[in-house]
């Protein structure tokens, strides 16, 4: 079952920013979307935490997502978004909104969600961190505690927007492996990112270009067919370990 | 790594009792400031007399007199002002991610006190509801203010309608007060703002408005904490933000233009106790509404009871000692932190 994306046409005003997108993404999964700049990865992740709306239908096991209430689809689908605030709160103020879906307007924080809190700070690394204020931690710092706060919202799936963004290769590479860690426990996980290396370790790869849905497939299909090279300008190299990464043409 | 900046967090006390010591500390402060608002005034009392005119011996009607229908509704217009002002201040910060969102910053003072002075001029026979006028102006002037934010893309461009929005309302009391000299004898103190000779009957009504604002802005505390995530950050978490937002404006509104409705156009507070509470306490959402009603009604009593003292038997108003209390010390702590980091 899983995620199943079908989408018609979006659009901002008279630009058509996505068309004719159509995936499933099954339970337990890493699917990888990549795109140069302005291709759509960034509306299509919006689309999913229904922030904007869409000519078409994206359904969770079946049901319509239009079908749940706003709290009910973050309860399921965890989005971390690109643009990154840094209000004056600590990292584990951050990680609290996250089980922001689950508490009623009156509720207190139960125990469960404190569990919960906590099992998020040490799984984004942030114990550390946790009484830190968000404006005065690194920008890759900064991405592990939205992450924390997406992990505390204990969604199936997790939507991330460019996760490895400003981080260097080594915490890149940790992220990702955090990331492929979290599919032990059950989470599917959906990531936009540049770093096609990073990609490569995912299940499946969906390419966008100019908001259309060039590829939709594994990376090895990805790399046979010559994707990087027309689109990117990137020739994959494998190393003796088997790990691909790119040179630019 | 040093990122623990309030003063309290110096020392090993958990976030739960920071709040108790703050609650117990502030209500402390909070009734003395009451009790001396009520114990002093430009007619001197003695302690006896005070004493026994609250428990209403024989032979001190002057002085329950004075008590009760001087001191005692001025000390509780003081509170309502300073809870009022404050919570619309903290939620207009929130609604607008704004920090320099005030009631009077941003226009809603004025647009409250049009409504009122509108109301005074063609339906002076209303003016029981003027609360409710009050209320109208305000709320549509934060309704503006918030579909301005929406489409400016800039924090300034807030503050700079704001400003051209008090300016407009400003000249539109104006004009109404050449147009009608009945209400040209008030302005002065109006504008200023005050709580000299409001009667308790007047508050009644501003009392409601504000105590019920401040419920239902604590009920929306952690919605609107998630407000400083963005529009798009608090939607991803199931958070209905318009429905926060207008809730928010709602009571804001409702805060602020009760007080207009009989303190006049009482500037500083809005601005100034959400952010002094903020640097001293470190709180957020629940806590810093709380906090900052407490602190704000400290403040307006505090203010009013040395407006009173200071050159008694003049007085000076509340709205003038609040620009030379509250300037001061805001300055103080904005670079006695910026010392610190």
């Amino acid at each position: 079952m899983g995620l199943s994306i079908a989408l018609q046409e979006v659009r901002y005003k008279h630009k058509i920013a996505l068309s004719h997108i159509s995936f499933t993404v099954s339970d337990g999964s890493f699917t990888a979307v990549i795109g140069r700049n302005g291709c759509g990865k960034s509306t299509l992740v919006s689309c999913i935490g229904g922030l904007i709306p869409y000519i078409g239908e994206i359904t969770l096991n079946g049901i319509p997502l239009s079908a749940l209430s706003q709290k009910n689809r973050a309860a399921h689908i965890a989005v971390m978004l690109q643009q990154l605030r840094t209000p004056h709160i600590t990292v584990r103020d951050l990680v609290v909104f996250g089980r922001s879906p689950y508490l009623g307007i009156a509720d207190r924080i139960t125990e469960t969600d404190h569990r919960r809190i906590e099992d998020a700070l040490i799984a984004a690394e942030l114990m550390d961190i946790a009484d830190c204020y968000l404006d005065k931690i690194s920008g890759g710092e900064l991405r592990r505690a939205y992450l924390g706060m997406t992990l505390a919202q204990d969604g199936e799936i997790l939507v991330l927007d460019e996760p490895t963004a400003n981080l260097d290769l080594d915490h890149a590479s940790r992220f990702i492996h955090k990331l492929r860690s979290l599919q032990t426990v059950g989470k599917t996980i959906i990531a936009v990112m540049h770093d096609l290396t990073q990609a490569m370790k995912a299940d499946q790869i969906v390419l966008l270009d100019n908001g259309n849905q060039l590829f939709t497939g594994t990376p090895a299909a990805f790399l046979s067919e010559g994707w990087s090279e027309k689109i990117f300008h990137a020739v994959p190299v494998r190393t003796p370990e088997g790990e691909v990464f790119f040179t630019v043409k | 790594m040093n990122c623990l900046p309030h003063c309290f967090m110096k020392t090993n006390v958990s976030p739960k009792k920071h709040i108790l010591l703050y609650t117990v500390i502030l209500s402390a402060v909070l009734v003395c400031l009451f009790l001396c608002a009520v114990r002093f005034g430009s007619a001197p009392m003695s302690a006896k007399a005070f004493w026994s005119a609250m428990l209403g011996k024989e032979g001190f009607e002057t002085e329950r007199l004075i008590l009760f229908s001087v001191r005692l509704p001025r000390a509780i217009a003081g509170l309502l002002a300073g809870i009022g002002l404050s919570v619309s201040g903290v939620l207009l910060q929130s609604v607008t991610d704004n920090a320099l969102a005030g009631p009077n910053i941003i226009g809603v003072n004025a647009g409250a006190g049009f409504a009122s002075a509108l109301m005074l001029s063609f339906l002076p026979a209303a003016s029981p509801f003027l609360p409710a006028a009050s209320f109208a102006g305000a709320f549509l002037t934060t309704l503006l203010i918030v579909l301005t934010a929406g489409r400016s893309r800039s924090k300034t461009g807030v503050i700079l309608a704001g400003i051209a929005l008090t300016t407009l309302f400003n000249a539109c009391i104006s004009l109404l007060t050449l147009l009608n000299d009945d209400i040209l004898i008030s302005y002065n103190a109006f504008s200023i703002g005050g709580f000299a000779g409001v009667p308790t009957d007047r508050l009644l009504l501003p009392a409601i408005f504000i105590l019920v604002s401040f419920s239902i802005a604590l009920l929306f505390g952690r919605q609107m904490d998630a407000l400083c995530l963005g529009e798009a950050g608090a939607s991803v978490l199931g958070i209905p933000v318009r429905q926060v937002r207008l809730v928010c404006i709602f009571c804001a509104s409702a805060s602020a233009g009760a007080v207009v409705s009989f303190a006049g156009l009482l500037g500083f507070v809005g601005l100034v106790v959400p952010h002094i509470t903020r640097k001293l306490t470190g709180c957020r959402g629940r806590a810093l509404l709380f906090f900052s009603a407490l602190f704000g009604g400290c403040v307006t009593i505090a203010a009013d009871l040395a407006g009173r003292l200071i050159l008694a038997p003049t007085e000076i108003p509340v709205g003038i000692m609040m620009a030379f209390i509250g300037a001061p010390f805001f300055l103080w702590l904005l670079f006695r932190r910026r010392n610190s980091v």
